[in-house]
C-alpha cells in the first residue's frame, strides 16, 4: 500500500498551517476538522452549492472540489477572517442596538454598525439577505469575489455570478440587494 | 411590533460562527476528522441503505465491514431487535382500519424503497466508516416495485405491506356534504381535469444530521442522554425517543442549535437518526452522523405526491356550487406522523378555498408505494389543494367565458361574512378577499400587460402569459390534545422572566430554525412590556431551557407561541403590580427581587390568511423555456409583528412555489430507482431562475382569534405562487388549444405539447 | 462524501510528469492526472473514479500560458476558463469562446476549471469543445517519446473518450485566426447548468455574400460534432435576407431553419452511427431540436458580429 498521506502546508487567514493528511481530504474538511473552521460549509457534495466557497490565492473557488493538498503551498481565505474582530458574538442579543434598522435602499441606518463587519455581510444584515444562514458563508465569499471583478454590477450580474451558490430560503432578492447596496459602499458611491 | 427591525440572529451567522449540528463536538472532546484526531473523541456514522426499492433481504454479512481499519461497531435491525428499540412512530390521526405498518428503525426481513437504512457502521472517522460501508455485504431478492399513487393504489399492484384492507391503500375518507350530485345535475357548466401535485424534495441547503452522547449511564442513576438534533420539534423529538428508546423523557436532553432550512422535512424524527443515537448508547461514545446530499434525496422525507380527479360544477351565472372526485396521495412506504394530516386536515378541507362552495363530494384515499415516506414540506397540503381548486377556477372561467378575476369575485366569501364556516368544515376567523384581489389587480396592470404581450412576441417571439390566483392559509395549529406530551388545550408554554438588573429572558416552546424568531418575540415581549428591545433575551429549541411547545411547523409560531409570550407577559405585568407603587416593569422587578411568569397558549384557534398572485411569464415556443417576468403577491396575515421577515418568507415560499412549478421533481424508473438524486439532477431555483423583483405587498385584516391579531403565514408563496404560474403559463398557451399541463413545466413538456398541437 | 484513498503526487516538471506517466503506463499503474480537478474530483468523490495515484501538475507555470502569435492563439493546458474570461485576446479575437465561458458551469469552477482538463475529460455535455471544433482547434499532446498534434476533431472520440494515451499529458490548444462572425449559444440543464445542446456557429462573410458556414453541437452526442452546412441552403441568400429568416416567432422563417438544420443534424449523426444522447434530463429528439435551435440562434448572433464593426457588439 503506497502512502497515501500528505503534508499539507497551506497559509489560512493570513496563519500558516501545517498538518500531516490522508491525500483524499478536501479542502473543506480540512478547514473544518482539522483547523476547527467551521463557518465554511458542505451543502451538496457536487459542486452546485457555494456553501464551501472559500478564496484561494484570492479567488472564489469551491472548497468542496479542491484537494487540501492542492492547496499545499497556497493562501487560503474564509469567512472568519472577514471580521475577525467579532469572535465574541457568537453569544447572541448583544448587538442589535449596533444593527441599526433596516436600510433595503430606502433609509440609512439608524444608528452605527459594528466598523469589523465587511460591507458585504453588513448589506446582507440591513437587507436581510439570510434566514437560516447556511448558505451565507458561501455567498458573502462569492459576492465579495464579484465585486473585486466587477465593482458596479448590474442586478443581471449579480444573479449570473451566483449561478453556483443556492440558497433555499431567501428566494434570493434580498441577497442581490445585498450585493448592490455592498457595492455602492465599497465604491464610495 | 410592526418594526423593520434587522436581525440579532445574523451576525454569528453572516460571520461563520453559527453552530449547526455538524460544527458541534460533545463537550471536552474533538472531532475525529481526520485519521490523526485523538482516540476517545467523537465516533461517525456512515448508513448502509438498500439499492433497490422492494426486496427480500436474503442475508446481511457484516463481518468484513467489523474488521475494516477504524471501525468501531456495525448495527443491524438484530441489535436494535435485541434492545427492543423501534418501531419509528407511525401515522396519526387516520381512520379507524387504517394500513399503518410498523416502521422499523432499520430494515428487517425486506427493504420497500431505494435508501432504506438496513445497517450502521460506526469508525473512527467519516471517511473510514464510509470506506466500511462497502464491505457490508447485502443479499437482496429483489420483487417488482410501484412508486406512483396511482399505480399503487390499482388491482394487481405489487403489495408492500400484509395486513391492508385494500392492497396498498392506507385508508379512504369520504368529505362530504351537501348535495353535489344534484348541483351537478343542475349545474350550466362542469369542469374536470386530472391534475398531479408531484412528489418534491425539501432540500434544507443543510442536510439532516444528529450527534448523540451520554453523559453516565442514563439507563440507571441520573445520567442522560445528549442529543444534538436539527429539528423544529425538540419536545416532540424527546417523546418519540423516550417511547423508542425506552428511556423516561428527563433522561433524554434535546438540543436543536442552528438549523440550516427545514421546511417541515426537520420535523419529522427519522430511522437513520434513532440508529445512530442508539449507537452512541451503546457504545458508550459520541457518535455523529451527517447526511450526503445524495442521501437527502432517498431518506429525508418529500413532499406533495397527489393525484387529483377533480369535477367544479358552475351555473350558469358563474358561481361555484361543487366539487366532487378523487384523490389520490402518496404516503411512501411507511407513514410519518403528519402525513395523513396534510391530506385529511388540509389538502381535503382546503379545497373549497375562499369560495362559498356549499356541496362537495371528494374521496381522500391514502395510499403506500416503495418510495421515501411523505413528510410535510412547506405547505403540507395546502399548496395542492389551492392548486387543485385555482386550476378548476381558470377552467371554470373559460368555460363560462368569464375573466378568471370576475369569476372569483362572484364567489369569494364576503368580508362580512366572517366567521365562516365552509362547507367541509373548517372556521375560518376573517379575511377581505376582494381587497386582496383588487390591490393585486392593480398592482399586475393586466391592461398594460396586454401591450406588453404582442412588444414580447414581435421582438423574441416568445409568448406572454398572465395568471392569477387566490388562496387561504390555514395556520397556527396546536396539535390535539395529549400529543407530543402536551397537557390537554393548554397549548405551548412560554416562560418570561425580568431579573432584578432588568435583564428579560422570554423562553417559548416553539423552535424557529431561519424565520428570525429570536428578533420577532424579542420584539413582541419588549413590546408588550414596554422595555428596550435590547433587554430581552429569546430562548427556545433546547428542552431543558424552554418550556413544553409543539415546535415550529405549520406556520404556526406567531400564533401558537407569540400568544403564549402574550399571557406570560400579561402574567408578569400582573405580578408587577405588587410593588408598593405603579413602576415600569424593571423597576418593579427590581423592587421584588426579580419577577417570572410561565403561561400556555390555551390552544387558540386556527387563523386563517390569504392572498391573491399574479404571475406574468414568456415562454418560448421554439424551445419550451418559460421566463417568468413577474410574481405580484397581495398577502394578507393579520397584524404584521416584523414586515422585513413576513417578506423574507414570502420571497423564499415563493421561490419554493415556482420552482415546483418550472422545475422540481422526485421522479422514479419503473424499478423504483430514483432519476434525480443529486443537486446536479434535481433542479432548484437559482438567483437567475427567479423574476427580477418579487413584488410584495401585504394588507391587514387582523384574527380575532387570538389576542395578537396575528395569523400564520410561512407557506403562502408556495401556495398563491405554483397556480398563478400554472394558469399563466396555460394563458400562454391558449394559441395552441392546449388547456391543462402538469407540474413541473419542464421545457420538453411545454415543447412536446406543443409540437401534438401544431 | 470521501473519494477513496489515492497516493497523491505533484510534478515540478513537465519533463518529470512525463517521466511519472511513463513509468506508470509501463508498470501499468492506475494513475489520473489532476489539473483544476473540477470534472475528476467530483467522479472520485462519487467513486465513479478511484485512481491508484493522482498526479497534480497545477505547479507546471509553463502549461499557463496564453500566446498570440499573429491571430493564432496558444493556449497553455492549465489555462483556467477564468484566466480566458479575463484574457482581452480571447475577448476581443475569438468572442464565440467568451460567449461559452460566461454561461460555462459558475465563477467558482471557472477559477479551477483548465482547457486542457476540460479536453481530456472527453464530456459529451462540455460547452468548450464544440466552440473550439468550430473554430478548428488543434491540441498538443506531449510524451516522453515527443510531442504531437492533432485537430480537435481527431482527437475527441466518444463519452469521456479520447485520442490521449496513458502516458501523454494535453499541453496546449491552438486556435487559428477566425472571423468575427462567431457565436455560442446553449439551452442549459436548469440544476448542472450543462449543455443539454450547445452550438457554436462560425460564419465567414465577403461583402454581402456568406462564403462559408461552420456549425459545432454539444450535448447531444456522444461527442462534440462539426457539420459544414451545405451551401444551397446558406450561400445563396444575401445576409439581411438570412437574418430576416434567422429570427424567432412562428410567422418568422425561424422554425423552417430549425428543421433544416435539425435535418443535417441527424444526418450527420446518422453518418457517423452516433444515437442521440438521451436520459432522464431530455429526450433524444428534444436534444436535437434543441442543438438545431441553438445553432439557428448562434448563426444570427455571429452574423450581427459579422456585420458589426470590429468591436462592437449587438
Amino acid at each position: 500500500m503506497p502512502d497515501v498521506d500528505v503534508d499539507v502546508d497551506v497559509t489560512v487567514n493570513g496563519v500558516p498551517r501545517r498538518a500531516r493528511v490522508p491525500a483524499r481530504t478536501l479542502l473543506v474538511h480540512f478547514l473544518r476538522d482539522n483547523l476547527r473552521l467551521t463557518g465554511t460549509h458542505v451543502g451538496c457534495d457536487t459542486t452546485q452549492c457555494g456553501a464551501c466557497t472559500v478564496a484561494l490565492d484570492g479567488v472564489a473557488v469551491k472548497s468542496c472540489t479542491v484537494l487540501a493538498a492542492q492547496a499545499s503551498g497556497h493562501e487560503v481565505t474564509t469567512i472568519e477572517s472577514l471580521a475577525p474582530d467579532l469572535a465574541e458574538i457568537t453569544a447572541r442579543g448583544g448587538t442589535l442596538a449596533a444593527a441599526g434598522s433596516r436600510a433595503a435602499g430606502r433609509e440609512p441606518p439608524a444608528s452605527p454598525e459594528p466598523v469589523s463587519l465587511h460591507p458585504v455581510q453588513r448589506a446582507f444584515w440591513r437587507h436581510h439577505g439570510l434566514q437560516c444562514g447556511y448558505c451565507t458563508p458561501g455567498m458573502v465569499m462569492m459576492i465579495r469575489q464579484l465585486l473585486a471583478d466587477n465593482p458596479d454590477p448590474t442586478d443581471a450580474e449579480v444573479r449570473h455570478a451566483l449561478a453556483g451558490n443556492i440558497c433555499r430560503c431567501t428566494g434570493y432578492q434580498n441577497i442581490v440587494a445585498a450585493a448592490l447596496d455592498a457595492a455602492a459602499e465599497l465604491r464610495g458611491a | 411590533m410592526g418594526t423593520a427591525m434587522v436581525r440579532r440572529e445574523d451576525p454569528a451567522l453572516l460571520t461563520g460562527r453559527g453552530q449547526y449540528v455538524d460544527d458541534v463536538d460533545p463537550p471536552g472532546t474533538q472531532s475525529g476528522g481526520t485519521e490523526g484526531s485523538p482516540p476517545g473523541g467523537t465516533l461517525h456514522a456512515f448508513v448502509v441503505r438498500s439499492p433497490v426499492a422492494h426486496a427480500r433481504i436474503a442475508s446481511v454479512d457484516v463481518r468484513g465491514a467489523r474488521a475494516a481499519d477504524g471501525v468501531v461497531a456495525v448495527l443491524t435491525a438484530a441489535d436494535l431487535d435485541a434492545a427492543g428499540v423501534g418501531p419509528m412512530p407511525g401515522g396519526e390521526g387516520m381512520p379507524a382500519g387504517a394500513l399503518n405498518p410498523p416502521f422499523p428503525v432499520l430494515a428487517a426481513g425486506t427493504v420497500m424503497w431505494a435508501g432504506q437504512p438496513v445497517a450502521l457502521v460506526v469508525a473512527r472517522t467519516p471517511a473510514l466508516a464510509a470506506d466500511a460501508a462497502e464491505l457490508v455485504d447485502v443479499t437482496y431478492d429483489e420483487l417488482p416495485a410501484v412508486t406512483s399513487p396511482l399505480a399503487a393504489a390499482a388491482p394487481g399492484a405489487p403489495v408492500l405491506h400484509d395486513g391492508g384492507p385494500e392492497g396498498n391503500v392506507s385508508f379512504r375518507a369520504r368529505l362530504a356534504a351537501g348535495d353535489a350530485d344534484a348541483a351537478f345535475a343542475r349545474a350550466a357548466h362542469r369542469v374536470r381535469q386530472r391534475m398531479t401535485s408531484q412528489r418534491i424534495a425539501p432540500v434544507t441547503l443543510e442536510p439532516r444530521g444528529v450527534l448523540a452522547w451520554v453523559r453516565g449511564d442514563p439507563r440507571a442513576g441520573d445520567g442522560r442522554l445528549e442529543v444534538r438534533l436539527p429539528t423544529q420539534r425538540p419536545h416532540g423529538s424527546r417523546r418519540w425517543l423516550s417511547a423508542m428508546l425506552g428511556l423516561p423523557p428527563e433522561r433524554i436532553h434535546v438540543v436543536a442549535g442552528d438549523v440550516g432550512g427545514a421546511f417541515g422535512a426537520k420535523g419529522p424524527i427519522y430511522p437513520d437518526q434513532v440508529a445512530v443515537i442508539f449507537a452512541a448508547l451503546t457504545v458508550g461514545r459520541p457518535v455523529k452522523w451527517i447526511e450526503e446530499r445524495g442521501e437527502s434525496f432517498l431518506a429525508t422525507t418529500h413532499g406533495r405526491d397527489q393525484v387529483a380527479d377533480l369535477e367544479m360544477a358552475v351555473a350558469a351565472d358563474g358561481r361555484i356550487t361543487a366539487l366532487r372526485g378523487v384523490v389520490h396521495a402518496g404516503f411512501g412506504a411507511y407513514l410519518t406522523p403528519n402525513a395523513p394530516g396534510s391530506l385529511l386536515g388540509r389538502l381535503g378541507p382546503m379545497l373549497p378555498q375562499g369560495y362559498r362552495i356549499s356541496a362537495i363530494d371528494v374521496e381522500l384515499v391514502g395510499v403506500l408505494s416503495n418510495t421515501p415516506p411523505i413528510g410535510p414540506y412547506r405547505g403540507a397540503g395546502r399548496p395542492e389543494g389551492a392548486y387543485f381548486c385555482e386550476r378548476l377556477v381558470d377552467l371554470a372561467a373559460t368555460a363560462t367565458g368569464l375573466d378568471p378575476a370576475e369569476l372569483r369575485r362572484r364567489n369569494f366569501i364576503g368580508a362580512g361574512e366572517f366567521p365562516y364556516t365552509t362547507c367541509t368544515g373548517l372556521v375560518y376567523d376573517s379575511g377581505d378577499y376582494q381587497a386582496g384581489l383588487q390591490e393585486m389587480l392593480t398592482r399586475l396592470d393586466r391592461t398594460a400587460l396586454e401591450t406588453e404581450r404582442a412588444r414580447l412576441a414581435a421582438a423574441t417571439g416568445e409568448l406572454l402569459g398572465v395568471g392569477i390566483a387566490s388562496f387561504v392559509e390555514p395556520g397556527g395549529i396546536t396539535p390535539g390534545a395529549g400529543h407530543a406530551g402536551g397537557a390537554p388545550d393548554a397549548g405551548d408554554q412560554a416562560t418570561v422572566t425580568v431579573s432584578p438588573s432588568g435583564a428579560v429572558t422570554v423562553a417559548v416552546g416553539t423552535s424557529g430554525h431561519g424565520q428570525g424568531h429570536e428578533t420577532a418575540f424579542a420584539q413582541l415581549a419588549a413590546d408588550l412590556l414596554g422595555v428596550p428591545c435590547e433587554d430581552v433575551t429569546v430562548v427556545f429549541g433546547d428542552t431543558d431551557t424552554a418550556p413544553f411547545g409543539y415546535g415550529t411547523f405549520g406556520s404556526r409560531s406567531a400564533v401558537a407561541g407569540g400568544t403564549a409570550i402574550y399571557r406570560a407577559c400579561q402574567a408578569v405585568l400582573e405580578a408587577a403590580k405588587r410593588a408598593d407603587a405603579p413602576l415600569p416593569v424593571a423597576q418593579a422587578a427590581a423592587r421584588l427581587g426579580g419577577l417570572s411568569a410561565t403561561a400556555a397558549s390555551g390552544a387558540p384557534p386556527e387563523t386563517y390568511a390569504s392572498g391573491s398572485y399574479g404571475c406574468v411569464v414568456a415562454v418560448d415556443p421554439a424551445t419550451g423555456a418559460v421566463r417568468v417576468l413577474r410574481v405580484v403577491a397581495v398577502d394578507d396575515c393579520g397584524v404584521v409583528i416584523n414586515p422585513l421577515l413576513v417578506e423574507g418568507q414570502v420571497h423564499g415560499a415563493i421561490a419554493q412555489g415556482l420552482g415546483q412549478a418550472l422545475c422540481e421533481e422526485v421522479a422514479y424508473d419503473a424499478a423504483g430507482q430514483p432519476l434525480a438524486a443529486s443537486l446536479m439532477d434535481y433542479a432548484v431555483p437559482f438567483a437567475e431562475s427567479m423574476p427580477p423583483l418579487l413584488e410584495s405587498y401585504l394588507v391587514c385584516t387582523p384574527s380575532p382569534a387570538n389576542p395578537l391579531g396575528v395569523k400564520g403565514m410561512g407557506e403562502s408563496g408556495t401556495i398563491g405562487v405554483t397556480p398563478a404560474l400554472v394558469n399563466a403559463v396555460m394563458d400562454a398557451l391558449r394559441p395552441y388549444g392546449i388547456t391543462h399541463l402538469d407540474m413541473p413545466l419542464t421545457a420538453e413538456k411545454v415543447w412536446t405539447a406543443i409540437q401534438a398541437a401544431r | 462524501m470521501f473519494p477513496a484513498d489515492f497516493a497523491y503526487a505533484r510534478a515540478g516538471s513537465l519533463a518529470g510528469a512525463l517521466a511519472q506517466l511513463d513509468a506508470a503506463a509501463t508498470a501499468g499503474d492506475n494513475v489520473k492526472v489532476l489539473a483544476g480537478g473540477q470534472s475528476l474530483l467530483p467522479m472520485m468523490k462519487l467513486r465513479l473514479a478511484t485512481p491508484a495515484t493522482l498526479l497534480d501538475i497545477g505547479d507546471l507555470a509553463e502549461l499557463k500560458d496564453i500566446a498570440a502569435d499573429g491571430g493564432q492563439l496558444r493556449i497553455g493546458a492549465l489555462a483556467t476558463y477564468r484566466d480566458l474570461q479575463r484574457d482581452p485576446r480571447i475577448t476581443a479575437g475569438f468572442p464565440a469562446i467568451a460567449d461559452a465561458l460566461t454561461v460555462l458551469a459558475d465563477p467558482q469552477v471557472r477559477a479551477r476549471g483548465t482547457v486542457g482538463g476540460a479536453l481530456a475529460h472527453g464530456d459529451p455535455a462540455a460547452d468548450l469543445p464544440p466552440v473550439l471544433l468550430a473554430l478548428n482547434a488543434r491540441v498538443t499532446i506531449a510524451s516522453r517519446a515527443g510531442t504531437r498534434t492533432v485537430a480537435l476533431e481527431d482527437f475527441l472520440r466518444g463519452v469521456f473518450s479520447t485520442d490521449l494515451a496513458d502516458d501523454e499529458l494535453v499541453t496546449a490548444v491552438t486556435v487559428p485566426a477566425a472571423p468575427a462572425g462567431q457565436a455560442y449559444e446553449k439551452f442549459a440543464h436548469p440544476a448542472s447548468h450543462l449543455p443539454l445542446a450547445g452550438a457554436c456557429t462560425v460564419i465567414e462573410v465577403q461583402g454581402k455574400a456568406i462564403t462559408g458556414t461552420r456549425v459545432a453541437v454539444t450535448g447531444i452526442a456522444p461527442r462534440a460534432f462539426r457539420i459544414d452546412l451545405p451551401q444551397r441552403d446558406l450561400a445563396s441568400r444575401s445576409v439581411s435576407a438570412l437574418r430576416a429568416e434567422l429570427a424567432d416567432g412562428d410567422s418568422a422563417g425561424g422554425p423552417e431553419l430549425d428543421a433544416m438544420l435539425a435535418g443535417a443534424l441527424e444526418a450527420a449523426m446518422a453518418a457517423a452511427g452516433a444515437e442521440p444522447l438521451a436520459d432522464q434530463h431530455a429526450s433524444g429528439p428534444f436534444r436535437v431540436h434543441l442543438a438545431a435551435v441553438m445553432a439557428r440562434r448562434a448563426l444570427a448572433r455571429a452574423l450581427s458580429r459579422a456585420d458589426a464593426p470590429a468591436g462592437a457588439d449587438e
